[in-house]
């Protein structure tokens, strides 16, 4: 058995209870069984799918639908640099590539695949935009958003994650107050507005 | 302190006629101590808005009020919410509310701001909808990689029963009962869209359904009951009607589409962030005003108004009034692919550095990537995208691609797909062909320009 | 039934030709009456919408209503459009065109265009639209998807990744239709990938029914595959020979072979599935093995080849001579119920006419001689139709796996149950059925006439109520039940009182409840009693004629109707073997039942083989019951045939030959008639039309077709038996309550594909077929130590067999269940005959534990 007494019961007396279907309990019977083992395995599949009355591959089929579901095992911990338009344009590649290479990895592999070092420490892959894009480039490890971490930052950011963390900190926009404030001095560098006589 | 006028040429009023500077509604809790907790939430007012719903006002007269605060939906579709929650209420109970905070696109994260922020201010608006739809299930939808927001929403959840805002017989009204959970995703841009997020909340792929039936009706929504789906600022600016009023509400900002907004800016900006302003603000105001103007001095090339989803406006077209209605409509509409689009609001913002062919390419590669797979345009069609695209992008661009090219959007274009995700995937790749064609031909022609930000990582080929 | 009102229906117009259809129909079949067709890949009328594939798209008009401005219409997929009135469809829209266009294209540009070697080359839809709607030429230069080619889903079912369009027809049918989801898609978008978990071989005995609804050939067919071209094959249209529910076949030919075996489309038996035995188990048909020629048992009792004369002669002499020594009443024949109905009316007039014997029957191992347990209510054996249940408001299943029983039924019981209908299952061991079920009851083995009754004392404590509130009256109820109590009845069934009241309360609230009853409850010598308990029950609920069960055999109900059954004084099949063994019957006349696998006793079947002092049989291969035979006669297979065939529901249809057979093998009426000549009394028939002609005049439940065969949906035809009867209620012969004492009480049942010898000869489906296992629950087997996988013995007053053992929740406590089709010798080898219920015990195999098992 690969799901401890204390999550079937989680998945039975918490999830199932939650929705007017049992099928519903699904996602978060899933996340519950990763967090468990890090990642699902075929007997999951068949205990879950048991629990909720699916076939073994259909929560199989379910779970490979979602990138963050990890159907075969990965490092420890799990390092995802975002490498959408925004944090591209702050430099995320060279962000990524500099991660790769001071775990042994190599950037150049292509594709979105994840990587993972021979010792089994971390995993490595790029990541779709994380909803932080103030502080691009962003890194996501395991659960928690990092950012900015520039090329230059990389090995700070290995040596010392907590302090890039910005989880639950507010936006670079808001650090001063809850206003938008305008910038002062901004007219200085900015082009005539439009509309106004060229 | 330089005002600069809009394009309307008459200065924003709201509250009581108070002319700017802008007085935040939203983002009320940001920089207090405890902000997010529940007794701060009391000082600052909460949970007022849902006594005058549950306590002076019939559920009728609420919807009413929402509708007539001309409230659109900030999730990107921008559906009049009061007229939403009406349509729902007409089908028969039980009826479900879901919160779509699953927040993906690409350059949008206001949501996220917003949960860590005011938890409470959305679960009010949450309960609001509730009691004037007459639910008593809502379910909240939050994309699988904020756990830090799931966390936030449970603990305000937990808050909010303790003190009988959630529950049964709500505020001691017998009978109001509403129950809140939050589902997590687990990493799939399109359960944005709302019935894939509703097949995925029921356990399944995250597949759009076919519509009709629509949500609000019997066999088209959550678990097939008619259900209202809204996004988390939607519902966080219902409270603020219900106190003040539809017609304060109403008289913020653009007149069609009134209110205040969430704007994200990011890309080549000084300040990106997110920037609460009356709906309507110009992308002058935002990149100039509030975003601190463009990194290293650059001029602006091009701007993605409602992140990837949407087509780019030019640099030139910086006067243009960021709102649903001004994007939605002509001149900002090109066949056959329809508007530019505001979506949620996120801008990004390209700097003349930006070479536009990887932008492109890899907003390509993203909705590729993002593809449930389910129809076939948008499955078949992404991935050629993506192919060709970065085969350009790689300096191995064919002059006859770019025919190929435009004629694919157009074979994705134009409501041929299952969900907006296929329309979505071509407006970069399109508008970017319309507007910057020339940067395209060099590529195809050999001459590919070396790309300012660098690209260590290539263009993604494919998944391994 | 009430007749619903006659649907409302909405005129449209589609590319310009006005047609009127019913409301709700979809614009694609609103086309499609207009005589117009949209191209369709994802879109199937048995499966829900999906609106995936994108290819039927139409530019659609909706009328606006009255005084606003006419809308412009839009691009909407046909097939998930509902029509209104005033639409207008316009399938020819260069908009639509363009899309189509592009569809095609993006299906191809990652299609492997490998049609000269695949099945579906010729009958593909892909190929079809893409000549039709696709775009002339190529301009994808990219990387093609590649992906697995020739993957086995199963052993009957071949995918290739390439191909699949991702249509989601067949993702779909499993999980909607059998409701088996072991089929899916894993991952997402481009690489979305058609898979079962960890490549396990799929299992549902209706896997076969996706390689129809494949659009490409994505799925094939293992034992079809590169065997033939469609233009190529012949095709004649037949019924399916291997169950009672009778779906209706279309044979493929290919010098004069059966090539593959498909649905045809008959909505009120089979719509348009099959299952895999249906579809896959043919290859019987052109064996090597078949017998060929009469065989003829030489002075030592070795058989051996002889001409047909010899044959002939030799029976007819030997059969004669029992007769004028004994009297016609020392013959026995067994058989019928998997023949033509030609066949069996002639077998039927060979016992009565030229055999003069009334020991005749074609149901195997019956212990009763009254063949329609529900004779004394004036009804049939089966009295619904099939399609009944889909409207049913309740169903009631007791003693069948129907999954195994009646397994293209089981698809519509599904359909009624996902459309409201209450499925009640009462069964000892869980079935396929429980999944769904609404209520479940796991009654002791032989205790349902136990179970029934306390449904009835269910209903007298509180009455069903009709539209008005008024209570039913059901007084004399209470007497023919003999005043037992809901408590009582529920202590001998083995469960709980307030099951059986929920139970009966669910029932006496259904609009419309339909009853099944296991074939094998209505030749169990109790069969009476429990006939009498569902015809009160059914005239309690106020639907008499809700009640049916089952038969065995995909002829079994013609059987029945044609005679096949014990005549005055004759005794039923089980009696005959028995009496056969113990000298009091003298002769065997078998046709197509190979008694020492199918009687339930084995050591009782050989030793009356070995006692009689003939045994003739007719067989299509050289079964264990036939080499102990005297005379063999070779017989054709269903798929030579031509004639006619009844299923359990009374529905008669016809069957044309599709292959030519050998002059070495004869119909069984065709050897009938040639014997009783020899006989003396000659049948006289040389024409499968002339048995048909004597047999439309000459059965009863064949008068109303006025002499003629029904056409394509064949037609449902009753044993006249007079008016229901209504008017007391029939007193329920107590039956007594077993008592099983240490042992495990043995449930024997027919798994759907087992080792029987037609299967044997398709050898894909063969390997699907479990290896012969018992089943027993985990208490017993930890009281008992026995581990599951591991092998056991399994003693009973029989004798003893190997199985392996299965330990799991599907049985009670205190019974072992094995399937009756498994292994060889059969589970047969360890049962008695005549015993209400076999006792088995079960030890280790010793080899296997020092081995070290599992
Ligand atoms: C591909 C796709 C992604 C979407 N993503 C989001 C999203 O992340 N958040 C959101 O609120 N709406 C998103 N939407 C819009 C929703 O479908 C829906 O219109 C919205 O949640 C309705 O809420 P509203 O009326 O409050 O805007 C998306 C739509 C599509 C087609
Ligand atoms: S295998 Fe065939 S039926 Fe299944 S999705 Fe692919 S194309 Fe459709
Ligand atoms: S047939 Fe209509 S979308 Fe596939």
């Amino acid at each position: 058995m690969s799901l401890s007494q204390a999550a079937r019961d989680r998945i039975v007396n918490e999830f199932i209870p939650r929705y007017p279907s049992k099928r519903a309990a699904l996602m978060p019977s899933l996340w519950l069984a990763q967090e468990e083992a890090g990642w699902l395995g075929p007997e999951v599949f068949e205990e879950v799918g048991e629990l909720l009355d699916l076939h073994a591959t259909d929560v199989a089929s379910v779970a490979s639908f979602y990138v963050m579901f990890h159907r075969r095992k990965i490092g420890d911990r799990l390092i995802e640099v975002c490498e959408n338009p925004s944090c591209f344009l702050n430099g995320s590649d060279q962000t990524y590539a500099r991660i790769c290479d001071r775990l042994g990895l190599d950037a150049g592999h292509g594709g979105h695949g994840m990587q993972t070092t021979p010792d089994g420490k971390f995993s490595v892959r790029p990541t779709e935009c994380l909803a932080a894009c103030d502080y691009a480039p962003v890194v996501q490890v395991d659960l928690r958003f990092y950012g900015p971490v520039h090329v230059a930052d990389v090995d700070a950011f290995l040596a010392n994650m907590e302090a890039f963390s910005i989880q639950g900190k507010p936006s670079v926009s808001m650090a001063n107050g809850p206003q938008a404030i305008p910038v002062e001095g901004w007219e200085t560098h900015a082009p005539p507005a439009p509309g106004s006589a060229a | 302190m330089t005002q600069t006028p809009l394009a309307a040429d008459a200065p924003i009023q709201h509250g009581a006629g108070k002319p700017l500077p802008w007085e935040p509604v939203l983002m009320t809790a940001v920089g207090r101590e405890g902000g997010r907790f529940l007794p701060d939430y009391l000082l600052r007012g909460g949970y007022q808005g849902l006594k005058k719903a549950v306590q002076d006002m019939d559920p009728d007269s609420v919807i009413k009020e929402v509708t007539d605060s001309k409230l659109l939906g900030r999730g990107g579709a921008g559906f009049p919410t009061g007229v939403k929650w009406g349509g729902t209420k007409r089908n028969p109970g039980p009826r479900h509310l879901v919160v779509n905070a699953d927040e993906s696109e690409p350059g949008t994260y206001g949501n996220r701001y917003a949960i860590d922020a005011d938890p409470h201010g959305l679960i009010e608006g949450m309960l609001v909808c509730c009691v004037a739809v007459g639910i008593q299930q809502a379910y909240i939808y939050i994309r699988g990689e904020n756990l830090y927001g799931a966390e936030v929403l449970e603990h305000a959840i937990k808050e909010a029963y303790a003190a009988g805002y959630i529950g049964k017989n709500i505020l001691g009204k017998v009978g109001v009962n509403v129950d809140i959970s939050v589902t997590r995703g687990a990493g799939a841009y399109v359960c944005g869209e709302e019935t894939a997020l509703m097949e995925s909340l029921e356990g399944r792929r995250a597949q759009p359904r076919i519509r009709p039936p629509f949500p609000i009706e019997v066999g088209g929504g959550l678990f097939g009951r008619p259900t209202v789906v809204n996004n988390v600022e939607t519902l966080m600016c219902v409270p603020h009607i219900l106190v003040r009023g539809a017609a304060w509400f109403a008289s913020i900002g653009a007149p069609a589409c009134p209110g205040p907004k969430l704007y994200t800016i990011s890309g080549h900006v000084n300040r990106p962030g997110v920037y609460e302003l009356p709906m309507g603000t110009t992308l002058y105001d935002l990149i100039y005003k509030y975003a601190g103007g463009m990194k290293r001095n650059q001029k602006v090339k091009a701007v993605s108004p409602g992140a990837l989803a949407c087509q780019l406006l030019p640099g030139t077209d910086l006067n243009v009034q960021m709102d649903t209605a001004t994007l939605t409509r002509p001149p900002h509409w090109h066949p056959p692919f329809g508007p530019v689009g505001f979506g949620a609001g996120g801008i990004i913002v390209y700097g003349e550095e930006t070479d536009i062919v990887q932008v492109v390419a890899r907003a390509a590669g993203f909705f590729a990537r993002e593809s449930c797979g389910k129809c076939v345009p948008c499955r078949e069609g992404t991935h050629w995208m993506q192919d060709v695209l970065g085969r350009i992008a790689h300096g191995h661009g064919r002059p006859r691609d770019l025919g190929i090219l435009e004629d694919v959007t157009r074979n994705i274009g134009g409501r041929k797909t299952l969900c907006a995700l296929g329309d979505f995937s071509v407006n970069s790749v399109a508008s970017a062909l319309r507007l910057f064609r020339p940067e395209f031909e060099a590529y195809c022609n050999g001459h590919a320009r070396s790309s300012a930000a660098g690209s260590g990582v290539p263009v993604a080929a494919g998944w391994s | 039934m009430t007749a619903s009102p006659p649907p409302a229906t909405v005129t449209l117009t589609v590319d310009g030709h006005e047609v009127t259809v019913p409301a709700g129909t979809l614009a694609v079949e609103a086309a499609r009456a207009a005589g117009v067709d949209v191209p369709v890949f994802c879109y199937h009328p048995k499966l829900s919408l999906a609106g995936a594939c994108r290819m039927c798209m139409c530019e659609i008009g909706m009328a606006s209503p009255p005084g606003q401005p006419p809308r412009p219409p839009a691009m909407m997929t046909s097939c998930t459009t509902r029509v209104s009135n005033g639409m207008t469809i316009n399938t020819m829209a260069p908009g639509a065109l363009k899309a189509r266009e592009g569809v095609i294209e993006f299906l191809l540009i990652n299609h492997p265009l490998d049609c000269p070697v695949c099945d579906a080359g010729g009958e593909c839809p892909l190929q079809d639209n893409s000549h039709a709607w696709g775009p002339k030429e190529s301009r994808f230069e990219e990387q093609k998807r590649l992906a697995r080619k020739g993957a086995a889903l199963s052993p009957l079912v071949v995918l290739d990744q390439e191909r699949c369009i991702v249509c989601f027809r067949c993702t779909r049918f499993m999980d909607e239709v059998p409701g088996e989801a072991e089929l899916s898609f894993f991952n997402r978008g481009y690489t979305s990938q058609l898979r079962t978990i960890g490549d396990e071989p799929m299992k549902s005995r209706f896997q076969g029914n996706i390689i129809d609804l494949c659009p490409c050939g994505a799925l094939t067919s293992e034992t079809y595959r590169f065997k033939a071209r469609p233009q190529d094959l012949d095709h004649a249209d037949s019924v399916c020979g291997q169950c009672p529910v009778g779906c209706n076949v279309m044979l493929d030919t290919r010098s004069n072979e059966v090539a593959r075996v498909r649905p045809r489309q008959n909505e009120a038996v089979n719509e348009i599935w099959i299952c895999d035995k249906g579809r896959f188990a043919h290859h019987y048909t052109s064996s090597p093995n078949r017998l060929s020629g009469p065989w003829v048992a030489g002075d030592g009792g070795d058989l051996r080849t002889s001409t047909w004369a010899e044959a002939y002669g030799n029976a007819a002499v030997r059969l004669q001579a029992v007769k004028d020594m004994h009297g016609g009443a020392a013959i026995g024949v067994i058989g019928g119920r998997n023949l033509t109905n030609e066949d069996a009316y002639a077998l039927a007039r060979f016992a009565a006419e030229v055999l003069e014997t009334p020991n005749v029957d074609f149901r195997v191992g019956a212990e009763t001689a009254m063949a329609n347990p529900l004779a004394p209510f004036g009804l049939n054996a089966f009295n619904t139709t099939l399609a009944q249940v889909e409207g049913a408001g309740a169903i009631f299943l007791i003693g069948s796996d129907v999954y195994d029983e009646v397994p293209v039924q089981w698809l519509r019981i599904r359909k009624g149950a996902k459309a409201g209908a209450k499925l009640i299952v009462a069964n000892p061991r869980a079935t396929e059925a429980d999944r769904i079920a609404f209520q479940r009851l796991r009654h002791r083995p032989g205790s349902e006439v136990a179970l029934v009754t306390g449904i009835l004392a269910a209903l007298v404590e509180t009455p069903p109520v009709d539209g008005e509130g008024v209570a039913r009256d059901l007084s004399g109820l209470s007497e023919a039940i003999g005043g037992i109590t809901v408590e009582v009845a529920a202590r001998h069934a083995g469960v709980m009182p307030e099951t059986i009241r929920a139970v009966a309360a669910t029932l006496a609230s259904a609009k419309n409840p339909v009853v099944y009853a296991g074939a094998r409850l209505a030749i169990r010598q109790d069969s009476p009693s429990l006939g009498t308990a569902l015809g009160n029950l059914g005239r309690a609920l106020g639907h008499p004629e809700s009640v049916n069960f089952f038969v065995e055999g995909a002829n079994g109900r013609g059987a029945e109707f044609a005679g096949l059954v014990p005549g005055v004084g004759g005794v039923p099949a089980g009696e005959i073997i028995a009496r056969a063994a113990s000298g009091q019957i003298k002769a065997l006349y078998l046709v197509g039942e190979n008694v020492v696998a199918t009687h339930p006793d084995r050591a009782q079947a050989l030793a009356a083989l070995e006692a009689a002092e003939v045994v003739v049989v007719h067989e299509l291969f050289a079964t264990e019951t036939a080499a102990h035979a005297d005379v063999v006669f070779p017989a054709v297979s269903i798929a030579e045939k031509d004639g006619s065939i009844t299923n359990l529901e009374g529905r008669i249809q016809r069957l044309y030959q599709a292959v030519r057979p050998s002059p070495d093998r004869l119909p069984d009426w065709r050897i009938l008639s040639d014997l009783s000549g020899e006989m003396g009394l000659g049948l006289g028939y040389v024409a499968t039309s002339e048995v048909t002609r004597d047999l439309l005049a000459d059965i009863p439940a064949y008068a109303s077709l006025g002499g003629k065969l029904p056409g394509s949906e064949g037609a449902i035809t009753r044993e006249p038996t007079g008016a229901v009867h209504t008017d007391s209620w029939p007193t329920i012969a107590p039956v007594p309550v077993f008592e099983p004492g240490d042992g495990l009480t043995l449930v024997t049942w027919s798994e759907l594909v087992g080792n029987e010898t037609i299967v044997a000869e398709t050898p894909e489906l063969l390997t699907t077929v479990p290896d012969a296992y018992v089943e027993i629950n985990r208490d017993d087997a930890s009281r008992l130590g026995l581990v599951d996988g591991t092998n056991v013995e399994v003693h009973g007053p029989g004798g003893a067999v190997e199985r392996i053992l299965r330990v799991n929740g599907r049985v009670p406590a205190g019974v072992c269940f094995a399937p009756d089709n498994l292994g060889s010798p059969r589970i047969n080898a360890v049962a008695r005959h005549g015993v209400a219920f076999t006792v088995v015990s079960l030890s280790p195999v010793q080899e296997t534990a020092l081995i070290g098992g599992r």
